[in-house]
Parts: structure tokens; sequence; C-alpha cells
């Protein structure tokens, strides 16, 4: 019994994983725009391109007339007329009215099948009077279409197709406090009884939990490369982080440093409780409230976007559960290994 | 299919050069060795446990 | 480069504080003081060497290089101060604490509380570098308070896990 139930869980965490990886991989992303051009726009019939990433929002034998554009300025919006349709892009003639309440223009796309696409501060209208836009260029409100869209990611500005990263990076830290917080109590306990038991359990957690902070710290480099165009950028929630996997490093050369002698369980016992401390005011409280690029804090917005989506949120909690079943997983194995180690040397 | 890489190289490269296949197959090759390693790993610490539970009798 | 100095006296002056007392000595308050008593004793000497610290080298800035080059408001110099204080004492806490397990290693203390400690300094330091600038550049109070109550938190803090572990090191 105990060792079906071992079996299922383990196999299992593979398997949510490898789900996770193809979902992850394989569904597409909604349609977002993201570029205007020109951008810069003067008073005057001119036609303007939009163009949009993700997958296509309409087909090659659709007809421009199920598309509608509308610009908006303020709270008033400015008509278009649509030209030309490719999967990924319109072509547009706008005429620009000589005054408008905001310079700068949202576009708005809506589309028969991809729902409406968004692009704020498209365009601008350098030499446009501040004012209410005369009534010939307004457009009567078209209503826009619920989206009809499959099983497909949500477009996030300049995320884009990285939100896959979403699977990856996130979880891994999850994995990795989960791990830590075992360690911590493993090391609390090993204050209490000055049991071996509770030193391997630690020494087990932490190695774990350094092997998936790494991999945490890798993945959201990777992610900060793409959204914010630099592999590394100095941010108290990245550098929390980066503190964090050092201050655990710590922790192990404090080991190797202390050799077999004997007091060392509780002398790496107190630096654990001390490291998690640390953990804990470095990356949930400090980050919270200094300014921080990183998602989920400081009022930065995107954290509650992305996980209230349906078809991410699908994957999205397999994949937490996936990855912290294997880093248990690992974290059995090396504690068993610690163990085997231990009787070998008392025998 | 090119239409994307044309359209925004970085970002049409993800489906547009249809090597979003290779991707996903590349991870599940690494994910099934992981799981591979990590059994094997499972089953000898329960054999040597075994050994070192018939040795401390 | 202010921080640069203080750090590496900071570093000097503590690890000093446990290495000095070996063998003989240290068998004596083995016997005598309480653990709490010997941690307290120790952080408020860190208290002290950092209030000492913070003067000495704030002074020997101005006085030597004069106001920074470039900045004409004269700032606000009690922020400054303060925040020289505060991120030296929140350092000194989290180096006594850090030296106080190196020490219990036989060999090499000394580079491991380096290793040990140095990671852990690098917020600190963020933290404190933000804010001394922030207060060279007369940037508005509210931009600012955060910093030197953090830098307080942490230095609290460090403090407290220190007193509480403390006595587990001790007793081995």
């Amino acid at each position: 019994m105990k060792g079906g139930w071992n079996w299922f869980w383990k196999g299992g965490s593979i398997l949510l994983l490898a789900y996770v990886i193809v979902r992850g991989f394989s569904t597409p992303l909604q349609p977002g725009l993201v570029s205007a051009t020109p951008s810069q726009l003067t008073i005057a019939g001119q036609s303007v391109i939009l163009t949009a990433v993700g997958q296509p929002f309409a087909e090659t034998e659709d007809l421009p007339e199920a598309f509608e554009v509308v610009l908006r300025s303020g709270d008033q919006l400015i008509q278009t007329e649509v030209l030309e349709v490719s999967p990924h892009s319109v072509k547009i003639s706008v005429n620009i009215p000589p005054s408008m309440p905001s310079r700068a223009l949202d576009a708005y796309l809506f589309t028969p099948a991809s729902g409406t696409l968004f692009l704020g501060n498209a365009c601008f209208v350098e030499e446009a009077a501040k004012g209410d836009v005369p009534p010939a260029f307004i457009a009567g409100a078209p209503l826009p279409k619920a989206p009809e869209l499959g099983f497909s990611f949500p477009y996030q500005p300049n995320i884009m197709e990285s939100i896959r990263n979403l699977l990856w990076h996130v979880p891994m830290w999850f994995a990795m406090f989960f791990i830590m917080g075992l360690g911590f109590v493993a090391s609390l306990a090993q204050l209490r009884t000055d049991s071996i038991q509770w030193d391997m359990r630690a020494e087990a957690a932490v190695k774990t939990g350094l092997v998936f902070g790494l991999l945490g710290l890798a993945t959201g480099s990777l992610w900060a490369r793409w959204t914010w165009g630099a592999w590394w950028v100095s941010d108290p929630q990245l550098n929390g982080a980066l503190v964090t996997v050092l201050l655990y490093s710590g922790y192990l050369i404090l080991r190797a440093a202390m050799g077999d002698d004997d007091r060392v369980g509780r002398l790496a016992a107190v630096y654990n409780v001390f490291a998690f401390v640390m953990l804990v005011i470095l990356l949930m409280v400090l980050p919270r409230y200094t300014e921080s690029l990183h998602p989920g804090k400081d009022g930065n917005p995107g954290f509650n976007s992305y996980d209230l989506d349906n078809s991410l949120r699908a994957v999205f909690y397999p994949a937490v559960i996936g990855w912290g079943a294997l880093c248990y997983w690992m974290y059995t194995l090396r504690l068993r290994m610690n163990r085997c180690t231990h009787h070998l040397l008392s025998r | 299919m090119n239409a994307l890489l044309l359209l925004n190289s970085l970002e049409g490269f993800f489906f547009g050069s249809g090597k979003a296949h290779v991707v996903t197959g590349v991870a599940l090759i690494i994910l099934a060795g992981l799981a591979l390693s990590l059994w094997r790993m499972d089953r000898r610490l329960g054999k040597l446990e075994e050994e070192a539970r018939t040795d401390s009798h | 480069m202010l921080w640069l100095v203080h750090l590496f006296s900071g570093f000097t002056a503590i690890g000093r504080l446990f290495d000095r007392e070996r063998s003989n000595v240290r068998r004596y308050l083995q016997w005598t003081a309480s653990p709490l008593g010997l941690i307290l004793g120790k952080l408020f000497h860190a208290v002290l060497t950092t209030t000492a610290l913070t003067a000495v080298v704030l002074g020997a800035f101005l006085l030597f290089l004069g106001w920074p080059q470039g900045i004409e408001s004269p700032g606000k110099p009690g922020l400054l101060v303060l925040g020289a204080w505060l991120g030296g004492l929140s350092m000194t806490t989290t180096l006594v604490f850090v030296s106080a397990v190196a020490s219990q290693v036989r060999s090499g203390s000394g580079a491991l509380a380096a290793v040990l400690g140095l990671p852990l300094l690098l917020p600190q330091l963020i933290l404190a570098t933000r804010l001394t600038r922030g207060a060279l550049a007369d940037e508005p109070w509210t931009m600012l308070v955060e910093y030197p109550l953090f830098l307080g938190a942490l230095g609290a803090g460090t403090a407290t896990i220190a007193c509480i572990l403390f006595p587990y090191i001790w007793r081995a």
C-alpha cells in the first residue's frame, strides 16, 4: 500500500510536468497589437498599418468589412476605415481631426474571431489642437464582440510569448520556498532535540532547495533579458534572490569548513534558522515595500491578471504541484542517501 | 508560416519557425532522462536500505 | 566609496571581537557569563564601535574630500549621518552574528566570516548607499523615509535572531 502511494506521487509529478511541457509549449498565444506605422500622424487623411503578434487574428480570405478599427483620444473615438486585412496586420485609412482631447491615440481593433485588440499610445499627433473632436470625425461606438477564442494564453504587452516562462520560473521558486521551509522546521527541531536525524533532513532540504533556487535565478534571468532587456537588473527582488542563494551556499561552505566536528549539526541549524528568516525578509517583505519591477510587488500588476486567466491556471497549478512533488522526491533521495552514509560511517 | 518571422523576428520565431515542437520534444526528453535517473537512484537506495536493515540485525 | 571604507573598517573591528578571546578567557567566560548577557554585551560593543567609526569615517571624508562635487544644495546632513550610522549598525550586528558562528570553526574562521558575511551585507549596502545618495541629492522625505526604517528593522531583526540563537552556539 505504502509502495503504491509512493509510485503514484512520484510518477504523478513526472506526468504532470510532461503535461505542463506539452500544454505550455503548444498552446497558442492570443493575438495582441504591438505597433502602428507610422506612429507620428499629421492632420490629414493617411493610412496606418497596425501589426500584431500571437496567433493570427484573421484568415486570408476574410473581408476587411468584417473588421473595425477606432482610435481613441481621451474619451472620444475617431472613426477609421479598414482597407486591407492580413493574418497579422490591418491597413486602415484615417482622417485625423484638427483638434482632440489628447495627442496620444489608443487603437482598438475589433475582430470577428479574436475579440478586441488594444494598443495604448499607438500613435501621436504632434500638431493637433486641444479640444473636442469635431462631430464629423467621431465614430459610432461599435460594440465589442465577445471573444470566441479556444484554449490560448493571454497576451500581455512586453511579455508576449515569454508568458510560458511563468510555468517554469514561478513554480521553481515556490518549490524552493517549500523545501527551505521544511529545512527551517528541521533545523528548529534539531536545536530542540540535538538529533542527527533532523540535521540530515535540514541538510538534504537546503541542498535540494539550492538547486531549485539556481534554476529559479536562471529562468528569471532569461525572462529579464526578454522583457526588461538585460540579464540582470538591480532590483530589490532580484538582489534578494541572489543574496538568498549565496546565503544558502554559505550553509554548505560552513558545513564543509566544519568537517567532521561533532558540533556541525547544531551550528548548521543555527545558521539555517537565520538564513530562512533572512529569506523571508529579503524575498517576501522587503521587495513589497520598496520600488520593484518584479510583478506581484509594489503595486506592480500582472500577477493577478495572469492568475485570473483560466487557460493559464489550467497549466500553472499542475506545474506548481509537479515541481513541488519533484522537489520533494529529490529531497527524500538526498535524505536517504545521508542516512545510508551515516549508517556506513557509524558501523 | 514565414509571414510571422518577417513581421517580428523574435516573436514570430516561436510558432512561425515551427520550432515549438522541437522545444517541446527536447524538454520532454530532458524530463524523461531526469525521471529515469531519479527512479534508478530511488531503487538503488532501496537496496542499500535493505542491506543496512539486515546488517543491523 | 564611503561605504567601502566603512565596510572594511567594520569587518576588521568585528572580526577582532570574537578572535581576541581565545582559550583561557573563553573558558572563563563559559563558566561565568550567561550567553544572553554575552551576546548583548557584544552587540553593545558593536553599537559603540559603529558610532565611533561612523563619526571618524564621515569626519575624515568631509575633511579630506569636502562636500561632494557638483551638488550645490546642502542636502540633508542629518539624514546622511543617520543613514551612515544605521547602515553601519545593521551591518555590524549581522557581522557579530556571522563571526560568532564562524568563530566556532577551528580553522580559518576569519576567512569564513568574510565569505558568509559578504552576501548578507549586500542588501544593507544597497539600502544604505541608496539612502545616503538620496540624502546628498536632497530628495524629498517621502521617498527616503522607508530606507532608514528598513535599515533599522534589519539591524534590530538580526540582533534579535542573534540573541535567540546565540545560546545554542555558545553551549556547544
